[in-house]
């Protein structure tokens, strides 16, 4: 097949086609654009008393085709942190048995504001490569001025398209320290050199050859799991004939945060203490308090992201957001520890990165490892993690995107904690829905009762929150569905979806229209109404990584079904049931007098489905889908 | 396209000579006493209301140099009843364009108790060059909560507009609306009011003429399954019609269509169409199809589009050369190589009726967004921007919209509808055999579908640039669409390049996967999910009254044959549910149907679905018939057989 394709290609292009192309071409037949060339090289010097930081950015990438032009539009972001300069771009276009080349011209600087983030001061260099057809090489090279020694960022070594070779290096003086950390999968085939310059510089350089393009994989954790990449981070210098710490551990990463937020806070004390002994008026005991602080803060300060330079960084005063009744996560963060703390509680400002982030640390001391802010608090001997940009969580649940991440934790100027947040157990996110059905006609009806804890009931609480209408029954049915999409709600109470410290509890008159089939005296009943998982199984063959869950989970569906006078049961199916550690399932079917009962469970122990236990995540569902064909038959007496 | 029409007439509108400088404008300004309004109980309930929203133009002429300039202002206030209306509201954007002159902007919060807090200025943000928007001051409002309010008032002081459209509804309500427009009779208006928004009249006051409209409880248009939502929105646009004591008419269909001739073929520049149509053997061709085909296979193949405007993006040459261009070059270059050529075409310039309604009474130069061609003799229409099509019919967002029909080279312009395709060329087809395993676990589902029309352009495009795994993941949801645990066997797609798409020859997809899930246990019976074979049928509710016209994105056909043998030893059972016939008939004609029959020829059950959709646009009186049509296919897809043991 790959023969074939590849001499189909070679007709089809011009005879002045270069050796280069018809090696490439048989090396990547399916490919469009690869890259000849990804590299990096950061030069770190010293300038007079300070680092002056330059890190030189190159890419040669190559069209095999003409299908795919849209990595001809190149985009270069850069924040206030860092310049660009001496930005050269051209395209090398075939011209017989030469090319000629084309220079890039038109570059525009436009706003970047990325997604979730109000404003940003994000900057974006656009332009577009002229002149790309089949058998032309794009060339781009610039040079990104690093104002802040600690924001060094992160080299990986593959893209969109396959890489020929990637290169990541770095020349620093004697007078300078570095370390680094090479993570994802296959590091092990990067080649590491260290060589030294005319001018005495060390130079270390790691190369990487043939890398094949990124994948994307639905449910997959982010890139930084297993895309193999480097972050490098400046240990310490010798500056002015002192030497100065930059980045060497924790310590230093957490002396720097501690500086930033050190100063703030300095003013509103008194307003803000007045506004949190109005919040715990009548609470006696500390949890009263710190549910009400918690709450206070979620329900009155709205989540609105700005990324503007150290803003970026520094929380902006307690009393401000407090006012302003809106802030980004560090804000929220800064002004419940404070209110907290005001209320006579043990509170501290904490830096985490979500799990987004698989950093550690002690291995990734650098501001790359985290990108969210939170508060500890310490209550009766407990710590727990307070999210307050996660609007209905309750104090005992952080957000679901920070669990099992390090939390640092500030406890003063100089001292910090790292913990762990817990993993929630899928036993606080149950669902269980108990629904009792009677045949009518060809409809079933009924009522039922379905309580929503944890996660479920966080995301349903978003759900009703995002709603348009005014009416809540479109929000009902779609929580309540099952049968089939005639599914209609009669009847139903709920509580309060929104208040935090209480389950979801949804009481229902339901009607499933046209479920039964009725045949010759004969009632066929699906009792699966919901199957719970998507049970389409992983091909093994074709994917990579991990598959990744939000939460535990821990779904439950009784299902009762009244056998109406005059019939009795044909066949009642088997009960089934498939189990492990980390994934299973239970059906069982009872009669009991004239009533049939289905009880159903559904749970994911893990938040991380990994390549080892696909073909236990394929039996379970196949599993299922075997125990999800049977049908309840009810026959006539005779 | 960034109405590149608009800008080229505020060019030249720009050089004309006006009145004398007039520095007065109306000052709109808060309430210094606040009180939170009064809502009724159903008003509470919704997220937010718009308690006022009032837009001010008002033009006049200011400087020495002669140059004309508008004072647009706008007032809002809003009650925020929840987070998510807090979460709606609380983030103000401001568009401000090159040359603006911001006069006032300021934004204040009401609480439930009445605390007002205003709006620090250094709190306002300055957004530069944001992606295709322009420019943008933006600010958080400080202090909202539930329950409160929000309010801001901002003027902009602008160089003078000619055209303008002002869009009200949106899915909140709106207690009070009010449009004002002031100017002179040195520049007199013309209004139009779409959807049901008044088009007003100009009451003259001295020099001034004012047209004050106002609209109390304009109701929220929600989002509806079916529905062109944006195109149905209450708006009004605004066009220069007169100036002075002249009492011709500016800013015709014909002046556009002279415009819109002038713009494509009027355009200097060195490109050689001659040249560029040898070096594809244009000329070698037989016929004008293929002459265009090659044209238009070239142009779509090789040239990189670019949504933007800048000079290199729309001269020919340099689009020929840098193999990169906005939409106004290429279609430039088509109409070069169109007059080069000779032959007999129409420029026809309308908008997306996902957008708006395209009205042939008032000349909103707005709606002339898109170019397409339109070749009378052949009658095909060619879509510079759309890669995946090919000379056939017109896009179908576009057709059954009204469209400015440009004769060439004279100019004449002609509003008349764009035709859409008939339902019968937009067609899906399905042929599925169904095989029991002998020991009567899964079922193997053999089939041939097939596609033409617009249906069959995006599958293409979707099979040509799709990489492998997307590919396949599009080709599983074409085949077992909500069968989780299907196992594709084997497929092969016959007509997929993208290029069939200038014929009529439909794009096939044959294969054949095996499933468990479409035949259960019943104990000794089985039961046949034939129904899922045609995959997932939306069911529509009406929850709610309706409040838009139904929108269909293009008439379409389904055919549907779906047949198997009964397995020795059973019989089948429950075969009269698959007789669903329902019909949306007006008069003689119908309008949709749905239709599914069986034949039991021995042990063979043949089933036979007809479906089709015969407009694209249908009055919102009908949407109960329309979805008795559509739930007909879902009742059809929860049809289940019960194959029992011969006794």
């Amino acid at each position: 097949m790959i023969k074939y394709l590849v001499a189909t290609l070679l007709i089809a292009l011009p005879v002045s086609i270069w050796a280069q192309d018809q090696e490439l071409l048989t090396q990547f037949p399916k490919e469009d654009v690869i890259y000849l060339e990804m590299s990096e090289h950061l030069n770190i010097s010293i300038l007079g008393d300070s680092l002056n930081i330059k890190n030189m950015v190159k890419e040669r990438a190559h069209y095999l085709t003409s299908n795919d032009l849209s990595l001809t539009r190149e985009r270069i972001y850069y924040t206030s942190f860092s310049e660009i300069e001496e930005l050269t771009a051209f395209t090398e276009v075939p011209n017989g048995k030469k090319s000629k080349r084309v220079e890039v011209t038109d570059f525009q600087v436009k706003a970047a504001t990325s997604g979730g983030v109000f404003f940003d001061d994000n900057k974006k260099m656009e332009f577009l490569f002229p002149g790309v057809m089949t058998g032309a090489t794009t060339q781009m090279e610039y040079t990104e001025h690093i104002k802040d020694p600690r924001m060094l960022g992160l080299f990986f070594f593959n893209y969109y398209v396959p890489v020929l070779k990637a290169e990541y290096s770095v020349s620093f003086p004697a007078d300078v320290d570095v370390a680094y950390v090479l993570l994802g999968d296959n590091t092990d085939k990067i080649k590491f050199k260290e060589s030294k310059l005319a001018n005495g510089d060390k130079m270390y350089t790691w190369t990487a050859e043939n890398l094949p393009k990124l994948k994307f994989e639905g449910n997959a954790p982010s890139r930084t799991y297993f895309d193999p990449h480097i972050i490098l981070h400046i240990t310490s210098a010798k500056l002015g004939g002192k030497d100065e710490p930059v980045l060497r551990n924790t310590d230093d990463l957490y002396a720097w945060y501690a500086s930033l937020v050190g100063e703030i806070n300095p003013e509103g004390d008194a307003e803000l203490k007045a506004i949190v002994d109005e919040v715990v008026k009548g609470k006696t005991t500390q949890r009263e308090k710190a549910v009400a602080i918690f709450k206070w803060v979620q329900d009155n300060i709205n989540y609105i992201a700005f990324e503007d330079g150290m803003g970026g960084f520094i929380p902006r005063n307690a009393i401000d957001v407090c006012t302003k009744k809106y802030g980004d996560c560090k804000d929220m963060a800064n002004l419940l520890s404070q209110m907290l703390r005001f209320g006579g509680l043990e509170a501290y400002m904490t830096w985490i990165g979500t799990r987004s982030k698989p950093y550690t640390y002690a291995k990734v001391p650098t501001p790359i490892v985290d990108n969210h802010m939170i508060t500890t608090l310490v209550l009766d001997g407990d710590t727990l993690f307070l999210d307050a940009t996660g609007k209905y969580q309750t104090i005992d649940l952080p957000t679901d995107m920070i669990q099992g991440k390090e939390a640092l934790i500030g406890i003063d100027k100089d001292h910090y904690i790292v913990k762990k947040v817990p993993v929630i157990p899928m036993e606080t996110n149950k669902v269980l829905d108990s629904v009792r059905l009677v045949i009518s006609g060809s409809d079933l009806k009924g009522s039922g009762k379905s309580v929503w804890k944890g996660y479920p009931k966080v995301d349903a609480a978003y759900g009703y929150y995002k709603k348009d209408r005014s009416d809540d029954q479109r929000f009902v049915t779609a929580l309540l569905t099952k049968g089939n999409n005639k599914f209609k709600v009669d009847k139903y109470t709920m509580n309060d979806p929104l208040n935090s410290s209480t389950p979801l509890i949804l009481e229902y008159d339901c009607t499933i229209p046209d479920y039964v089939k009725s045949v010759a005296g004969k009632y066929y009943i699906g009792l699966n109404m919901d199957k719970m998982v998507n049970t389409q199984p992983i091909e093994k063959d074709k994917r990579t990584y991990s598959f990744e869950f939000d939460y535990k989970m821990d779904n439950n569906l009784i299902t009762e079904i009244e056998v109406p006078e005059g019939y009795e049961v044909e066949y009642l199916p088997t009960s089934a049931t498939y189990s492990n550690e980390a994934f299973g399932f239970t059906i069982n079917y009872a009669q009991t007098e004239n009533t049939i009962k289905q009880v159903k469970r559904v749970y994911i122990n893990t938040l991380m489905l990994e390549p080892s236990q696909f073909d236990d995540w394929n039996e379970f569902l196949s599993q299922l889908n075997k125990a999800y064909k049977e049908t309840l038959v009810l026959t006539k007496k005779p | 396209m960034r109405k590149p029409l608009l800008i080229v007439l505020a060019a030249f509108f720009a050089t004309s000579i006006f009145a004398a400088p007039d520095e007065d404008y109306l000052h709109l300004d808060w309430d210094s006493v606040v009180t939170l309004a009064p809502l009724t109980d159903e008003e509470l309930a919704d997220n937010a209301i718009i308690l006022l929203d009032t837009r001010v133009m008002e033009y006049t002429a200011e400087d020495e140099k002669g140059d004309f300039y508008m004072y647009i202002t706008r007032h809002k206030r809003i009650r925020v009843n929840n987070d998510n209306g807090v979460d709606d509201f609380n983030k103000v954007f401001v568009p401000i364009r090159e040359d603006d002159e911001v006069i006032t902007l300021k934004a204040r919060s009401i609480s439930k108790d009445g605390t007002v807090k205003v709006l620090n200025e250094e709190s306002i943000k300055n957004l530069d060059n944001y992606e295709d928007y322009g420019s943008f001051a933006l600010f958080a409002i400080e202090g909202v909560e539930k329950g409160g309010e929000i309010e801001y008032i901002y003027t902009i002081k602008r160089s003078a507009e000619i055209f303008g459209r002002e869009t009200y509804q949106t899915n909140v309500k709106i207690k009070e609306a009010n449009f004002i427009l002031i100017t002179t009779d040195e520049l007199r208006f013309g209004t139009y009011g779409y959807n049901g928004f008044p088009s007003g009249e100009f009451v003259k006051d001295g020099e001034r003429y004012t047209l004050n409209i106002k609209v109390e409880d304009l109701p929220a248009l929600y989002e509806e399954e079916y529905s062109a939502t944006d195109a149905c929105k209450q708006r009004i646009a605004y066009k220069l019609i007169g100036r002075g004591s002249s009492a011709s008419r500016l800013y015709t269909w014909n002046d556009a269509a002279l415009r819109s001739m002038s713009t494509m073929y009027g355009y200097e520049t060195g490109f050689d169409a001659a040249k560029f149509m040898k070096s594809l053997k244009v000329q070698k061709l037989k016929t004008d199809e293929e002459k265009i085909l090659a044209i238009e296979n070239y142009l779509k193949t090789n040239i990189a589009t670019k949504d933007e405007s800048g000079p290199g993006l729309s001269d020919p040459e340099a689009i020929i050369a840098r193999r990169y261009g906005n939409e106004t070059g290429l279609t430039r270059v088509y109409a070069m190589c169109l007059t080069e050529l000779g032959i007999s075409h129409q420029l026809v310039v309308s908008c997306d009726r996902n957008d708006s309604k395209f009205v042939s009474e008032f000349e909103d130069y707005y709606n002339l967004e898109e170019y397409i061609f339109y070749f009378p003799e052949i009658k095909k229409y060619l879509s510079p921007a759309n890669f995946h099509m090919r000379l056939g019919p017109a896009p179908s967002y576009l057709a059954g919209n009204n469209g400015l029909f440009v004769t060439i080279p004279y100019g004449f312009g002609q509003v008349r509808e764009i035709q859409p395709m008939a339902y019968d060329e937009n067609t899906v087809s399905l042929k599925a055999e169904i095989l029991f395993d002998k020991n009567m676990e899964y079922v193997t589902v053999k089939k041939r579908q097939s596609w033409t029309g617009h249906t069959a352009y995006i599958y293409r495009l979707n099979f040509e640039y799709a990489d492998e795994e997307n590919r396949e993941l599009f080709i599983r949801e074409l085949m077992a669409s909500g069968l989780d645990d299907a196992v594709i066997k084997s497929k092969s797609t016959v007509h997929d390049d993208v290029e069939e798409n200038a014929t009529t020859i439909p794009l096939e997809l044959n294969g054949e996967y095996t499933c468990g899930s479409l035949l259960e246990n019943a104990g000794s019976s089985y039961i046949l999910n034939v129904g899922d074979i045609i995959g997932p049928q939306s069911e529509l509710y009406q929850d709610h009254e309706r409040q838009t016209d139904i929108y269909f994105p293009y008439p379409k056909e389904y055919k549907h044959h779906i047949y198997f043998t009964i397995p020795a030893g059973y019989t089948v059972k429950g075969l009269d549910d698959l007789n669903i016939a329902k019909k949306l008939e007006d008069k003689d004609e119908t309008m949709a149907s749905f239709t599914s029959t069986y034949t039991l020829k021995g042990n063979v059950v043949d089933i036979t679905v007809h479906e089709f959709y015969a407009v694209s646009e249908l009055p919102k009186e009908f949407y109960e018939g329309f979805r008795s049509v559509i739930n007909a296919a879902s009742d059809f897809q929860k049809v289940a057989l019960v194959l029992e043991p011969k006794k």
